[in-house]
């Protein structure tokens, strides 16, 4: 990736304060629709991969 | 490690990434001296196993009558010469830049020195030759050496390690070894088209289902189970997931996430890849041996930065040759294992851009995170976003291999001069390599994660690294490249 690595924050202490601050919620729908879609079509190329990769072409043949 | 000073002016010399293809081009073309007929690289040093110090260093080429020292300081100075240029222009402090870098060019090579000690590094097959009963037969081991060097002095002398600090650049090193690996693995491509094509597609495969699986997963234990909001959970399942501090920060940046948050994040993040780097190579050597392209594969998949993964991708390479020889009586040719960790790992970053991209959007549209969502509602997000995203070095890496590629594809008489070049322009890289394992070891300041606040984060990222990534790219790995070998060397 194009950026460089950042300078941690000099006082990190400052992270528990942030965190405390956060009003969490549950997953709203569209979260669960990106995870389930995602999750859905990365399960599904692996079978489609597994296939032609285990089954039919092993071994880079 | 500081980012780019932005003074104004062309991103083309103010960005790492840019300096990173100008550096590794300009070794390139140098390397390209002996197919026209000059050595122009002859003189960098190479080091070689040794049990008797003074034949230790020595000039790659046999053309340059000169002692191994003199090599060592010229190939210090011209390092030293082309970082200094691209650190001027990118904003650096150049005196102190120069200092630094001279400091950690040294104790680096001091490293690569005692790694290369033959009872170190000589596998089995070559005691004999050094006189020597026994040896441990683990190659490069002046990579860790190195690496352990670099932590002892950020965890344990920490003015000294702030004074290193502005030229200890882990992905600029490790970028611009990338762009000049490329010209050897265009050589490598001609040799085994159809074994460089295989690598090369499965990598995109393995990083496509990489990308589908480990994310979602990430982002709902984030959310569900450690409680974090949108906010921090979107930019740390970039990070544990694909890929480390780079894909933190631009998924941060995509969902608007105030800037603390990626950086923050890398402080953990940076850690767990000097965690990974000193343990998964001894692990896939152990294991993975007769299984290399998996083993190198995982590598690029597991290791979250460039520069862990690459460097990962190298130890394991060493590694497993070494392993390999002993015990199967195998000798594999140098650097397909670290072609399959340096594909996986390109693509990923390449896609990084396209994921980033595909955040900024749903985020933008369907307002995920509250606070933030208010705040990108009426954003326009530009597909522009994507070439912002893309990691420019990836085009000094494709140029160098296809160059090499055609070039030794229509004029096959160059082929061995070329490989020659190359292989001369390898030596620079690793010392490249070397650099940025010492910075990365220089930059991991565990005491960072004891701060409070940092558990919970830390938990997570443990959790789902160990407990579910490592094994899962473990699986996509072998999927995509068991059964596939590197080259038997004849």
């Amino acid at each position: 990736m194009s950026e460089s690595i950042p300078k941690v924050a000099d006082d990190p202490t400052q992270v528990a304060a942030m965190l405390d601050q956060e009003e969490w919620y549950d997953l709203l729908p569209i979260e669960k629709k990106l995870i389930g879609w995602s999750l859905g079509i990365g399960l599904s190329l692996l079978v489609v991969f597994i296939i032609l990769f285990v089954f039919i072409f092993p071994g880079g043949k | 490690m500081s980012a780019p000073v932005n003074t104004g002016g062309s991103k083309l010399f103010k960005l790492e990434d840019w300096w990173a293809v100008w550096l590794g081009l300009f070794v390139f073309l140098l390397g390209l001296g002996p197919v026209f007929g000059h050595d122009l690289l002859g003189w960098i040093v190479k080091t070689s196993a040794y049990t008797d110090i003074s034949k230790a260093l020595a000039p790659i080429s046999k053309a340059y009558k000169m002692s191994g020292i003199l090599s060592l300081v010229l190939t210090y100075l011209f390092l030293l010469s082309i970082t200094t240029i691209g650190a001027a222009a990118m904003g650096a402090n150049v005196k102190r830049f120069m200092a630094g870098f001279t400091i950690i060019f040294w104790l680096t090579y001091a490293c690569i020195i005692i790694g290369e000690y033959a009872y170190i590094s000589a596998s089995p097959d070559k005691r004999a030759a050094f006189k020597i009963p026994w040896s441990l037969g683990l190659g490069e081991m002046g990579y860790i050496f190195a690496m352990i060097v670099g932590l002892i002095i950020g965890n344990f002398f920490l003015p000294l390690a702030k004074f290193l600090e502005d030229a200890a650049k882990p992905e600029w090193f490790i970028k611009t070894g990338i762009v000049i690996l490329g010209a050897a693995l265009g050589i490598k491509t001609i040799e085994a088209a159809s074994l460089a094509g295989t690598v090369i597609f499965r990598g995109l495969c393995a990083v496509v289902e990489a990308y589908l699986i480990y994310w979602p997963v990430v982002y709902f234990v984030s959310r569900r189970y450690f409680k974090f909001t949108p906010e921090w959970s979107a930019p740390l399942a970039s990070g544990i997931s694909i890929c480390g501090v780079s894909a933190a920060i631009a998924t941060g940046a995509a969902i608007r996430a105030r800037p603390v948050v990626p950086v923050i994040l890398s402080a953990v993040i940076i850690v767990f890849v000097a965690v990974e780097l000193l343990i998964l190579p001894f692990l896939a050597a152990a294991f993975l041996y007769t299984e290399p392209m998996v083993a190198g594969a995982w590598m690029g998949l597991a290791v979250k930065s460039d520069g862990g993964a690459i460097a990962s991708g190298a130890l394991t390479d060493s590694l497993i040759r070494a392993k390999a020889a002993a015990v199967m009586g195998i000798k594999w040719e140098k650097d397909w294992m670290l072609m399959a960790a340096t594909t996986t790992k390109i693509f990923i970053d390449i896609f990084i851009g396209v994921w980033a991209f595909i955040l900024a959007v749903i985020w933008s549209v369907f307002r995920i995170d509250k606070r933030g969502g208010a705040a990108l509602q009426g954003q326009k997000v530009s597909p522009m976003e994507i070439w912002e995203r893309f990691p420019k070095f990836i085009i000094g890496f494709c140029i160098t291999l296809l160059i090499m590629f055609f070039a030794g594809l229509t004029h096959p008489e160059i082929v061995k001069p070329a490989k020659t070049g190359a292989d001369q322009a390898n030596a620079v890289r690793s010392l490249f390599f070397a650099l940025c394992f010492f910075s990365i070891g220089l930059i991991t300041n565990v005491r960072k994660l004891w701060a409070e606040g940092m558990g919970r984060i830390v938990v997570i990222y443990a959790v789902c690294l160990f407990g579910f990534i490592l094994w899962v790219g473990l699986g996509i790995s072998w999927i995509f490249y068991h059964g596939i070998m590197p080259p038997v060397i004849k």
